[in-house]
């Protein structure tokens, strides 16, 4: 099944740092657990100017830059955040604008967490299969930290502010390279566990703590080590793969404690779940491809079949096999 | 099961976490000296699961949080077992 190419992925960072030490003296959870435990020395916090629609706009210039693309080429704009600049318009609107992007280009939102990059991933793969699109560009924006209460220990100094800018293209000319597969899940039974009460139209009144983030971490955990393995199970079956086809695994980098637990769960090596967020936490959307941009850059990238799987709010999950080119 | 074997798999089951401990951890001895599992909050959320699938006891997050009290832990999943 020809698919997308990933043509290239920016990160960029708030240059805000909150050390383990800093976020320990506001809540209380060591700063050696946060090391050690959660594999967090330090997270990003995005200042008041550095919004979604800014960062967005920083991580696709990055990208042009770098990379030598023409921002007026993309033809689609998918971007992934759930802090918004505003409730309406959507920020993709805000972007196309900013960065200086095609005023022909379809442009929308995806209000997703841990799993909004692959099912942004899944919607491109769709667009350019369809014979609409030839490349575009998904946008991971995400600004956790402004709706996190500095003195809750099962968030604050846990969540990074980051944003990735994406550029994808066809694979139809890399067949040995794309993506292969999709699968997807959903349990909204569990949306209390990871939520933000106000801000919605069913906004929920009570005290002023509901404004914050809230993260019912044992649920959350129970949640990954419990369903995630047997999801992934049931996605390889139906490909005809085992876990042993898979080369390398990209999970959403939650934490070491959680996704040490994942991997233990599927019986897998820890060699084998690339985890690397011990300078940025966890970035919501932006964990994925922050990994996949690390994973690549890695003196011992050999390439090959790589499974990706976000989960987390929702409770969401999306996840798929991506081949890099062997070398 | 009797009050014997529980204790055994129970002491198997906190081992199975991240103990902070580094020698094997004695559940006899923590009843005995009143004390408090070697977990932290993470390690218990860990514990709350193994206990749910081997021992087939749900404990609430009020009971888990209270479980980082040796006694409390042995006795309320002692009592749901009916031992």
């Amino acid at each position: 099944m020809t698919g997308l190419r990933i043509a290239g992925i920016a990160t960029y960072l708030p240059e805000k740092i909150l050390t383990s030490e800093a976020a320990a003296a506001s809540t209380g959870l060591s700063a050696e657990i946060r090391k050690t435990k959660l594999g967090i020395n330090s997270v990003r916090i995005a200042a008041a100017d550095e919004t979604p629609s800014e960062m967005a706009t920083r991580a696709i210039q990055i990208l042009c830059q770098r990379d030598g693309l023409d921002p007026q080429t993309f033809e689609f704009l998918i971007l992934v955040t759930q802090n918004p600049d505003y409730r309406l318009p959507t920020t993709a609107c805000i972007v196309q604008a900013k960065a200086g992007l095609s005023r022909q280009i379809f442009a929308y939102d995806i209000n997703q967490g841990c799993s909004g990059f692959v099912v942004a991933l899944a919607q491109a793969h769709g667009l350019i299969k369809s014979g609409l699109f030839r490349q575009g560009l998904i946008v991971t924006t995400e600004v956790y930290n402004r709706i996190i209460d500095p003195s809750d220990k099962d968030t604050f100094g846990l969540f990074g502010d980051a944003a990735c800018a994406i550029a994808v293209t066809s694979a139809a000319e890399t067949p040995q390279e794309g993506t292969r597969g999709f699968f997807f899940g959903t349990d909204g039974s569990g949306a209390g566990h990871l939520i933000q009460r106000t801000g919605g139209s069913a906004a929920e009144t009570g005290v002023a703590r509901d404004a914050f983030l809230y993260m019912n971490g044992r649920a959350i955990f129970e949640f990954v080590v419990r369903n995630i393995p047997s999801e992934i199970d049931r996605f390889l079956a139906s490909q005809n793969l085992t876990k042993n086809s898979i080369d390398q695994w990209v999970f959403h980098q939650a934490n070491r404690f959680m996704n040490g637990r994942l991997v233990q769960q599927m019986g897998l090596s820890e060699e084998a779940a690339f985890f690397d967020i011990s300078d940025i936490g966890n970035t919501v959307s932006c964990s994925i491809p922050i990994a996949l941009e690390r994973l690549t850059a890695t003196a011992t990238f050999r390439g090959g079949r790589t499974l990706l799987c976000g989960f987390g709010v929702g409770l969401s999950w999306a996840g798929c096999i991506y081949d890099f080119p062997r070398n | 099961m009797d009050v014997g074997d529980l204790l055994t798999k129970l002491e198997n089951l906190i081992n199975e976490c991240d103990v902070d401990t580094e020698t094997p951890f004695s559940l006899q001895a923590a009843l005995d000296a009143n004390d408090v599992l070697p977990l932290d909050s993470m390690g218990l959320f860990d514990l709350g699961m193994k206990v749910e699938d081997t021992l087939g006891v749900r404990l609430s997050d009020e009971e888990m949080i209270a479980s980082r009290h040796a006694r409390f832990l042995f006795s309320v999943i002692k009592e749901r077992m009916h031992l």
